[in-house]
């Protein structure tokens, strides 16, 4: 079934990340461990634990060069993230995402 | 000055029930636990011979040569033992007895004053009496906060956890993250799990309106 369905394979695709990144919290009972994971889609949007996961991997991945060439600004306390044509894709206003970001880049 | 003078000053400044209350704040706080009807509002005490109604209570105690300060250890005191404690209950007659030994011990209880003293305290720094009653699940607490908090009258939230986010320091203000573009976000971050194609698919179905999440 899922071979076919876009939203189960987006899903397992978020399940797979979330394994790969996110905080694994497990359950350990006596014969069985339940791992315990978000539910990716909430009210039909994503879930803010996911897309602040997403963002923080999107940033960890990104170079002074993307400031640069201004993929990504900072404005008000507000760091955008931008497409190519320079709409935003992401906005982050988490203060401590931020400071993880200026200090890894030594901004 | 001796030693052990000092020593004594110390311990008598360090308790929080050496700290005198101002007596508008005990007047304030005598009132908002005698007008509560979750607690001893509306009750009947019966002293000895004497049946006293709450309204009643402060000119009675008063009359026992009480001081602001004795007065509302007990009227704090009988509040805490018929809401909180659940060690007093009214009779048959449907009045609650007590005697005077009972009320002095409630007047010089050291546990009650210093208990009065850091509500004072917590009221002069500014905060609502509330969290006086909120572990009896104030209706005006849940009230006041807004329909996002999840504390309404239904919820399964005790009171309790009303008073342990209602601390002294400022709430910090809200951060939250936002995606316009979450098919993008997806595209950019998702690559080595499913295609773009794949990804676009999902995301015209999830988020119809051009990707606006």
């Amino acid at each position: 079934m899922s071979g076919h369905d876009p939203i189960a394979k987006l899903e397992a695709a978020l399940k797979k990340f979330w394994n790969d990144y996110g905080r694994t919290n497990t359950v350990n009972a006596l014969h069985t461990e339940i791992v315990i994971e978000p539910k990716f889609f909430l009210n039909g949007k994503l879930n803010p634990e996911v897309e602040d996961l997403l963002i923080s991997v999107y940033l960890s991945h990104t170079t002074i060069d993307d400031v640069k060439k201004g993929k990504i600004s900072l404005r008000d306390g507000v760091l955008t993230v931008k497409d190519q044509r320079g709409k935003p894709v992401a906005e982050v206003r988490k203060v401590s995402m931020i400071q993880e970001f200026t200090s890894r880049l030594g901004l | 000055m001796d030693i052990t003078k000092q020593v004594q000053t110390y311990q008598l400044h360090s308790r929080v029930g050496a700290h005198p209350v101002p007596i508008g704040q005990l007047q304030q706080i005598a009132t908002a636990l005698l007008s509560d009807a979750r607690g001893i509002g509306g009750l009947t005490f019966s002293v000895g011979k004497t049946a006293v109604t709450t309204q009643e209570l402060p000119q009675f105690l008063a009359s026992l040569k009480m001081n602001p300060q004795q007065l509302t250890s007990v009227i704090y005191g009988l509040y805490k033992e018929v809401r909180e404690k659940g060690t007093l209950s009214p009779g048959a007659d449907n009045m609650i007895h007590l005697d005077e030994s009972k009320l002095a011990a409630l007047a010089k209880s050291d546990a009650i004053q210093s208990e009065l003293s850091l509500r004072a305290l917590s009221m002069q720094r500014g905060k609502s009496i509330d969290p006086l009653f909120a572990r009896s699940g104030s209706p005006k607490r849940a009230a006041n906060l807004p329909p996002s908090v999840p504390y309404g009258i239904n919820s399964n939230h005790t009171a309790d956890t009303i008073v342990a986010s209602d601390s002294d320091a400022p709430a910090p203000a809200a951060e939250h993250n936002s995606v316009p573009q979450p098919k993008a976000l997806l595209s950019s971050v998702l690559g080595a799990y499913i295609s773009k194609a794949d990804i676009s698919e999902a995301c015209n179905i999830l988020f119809p309106e051009g990707g606006i999440a």
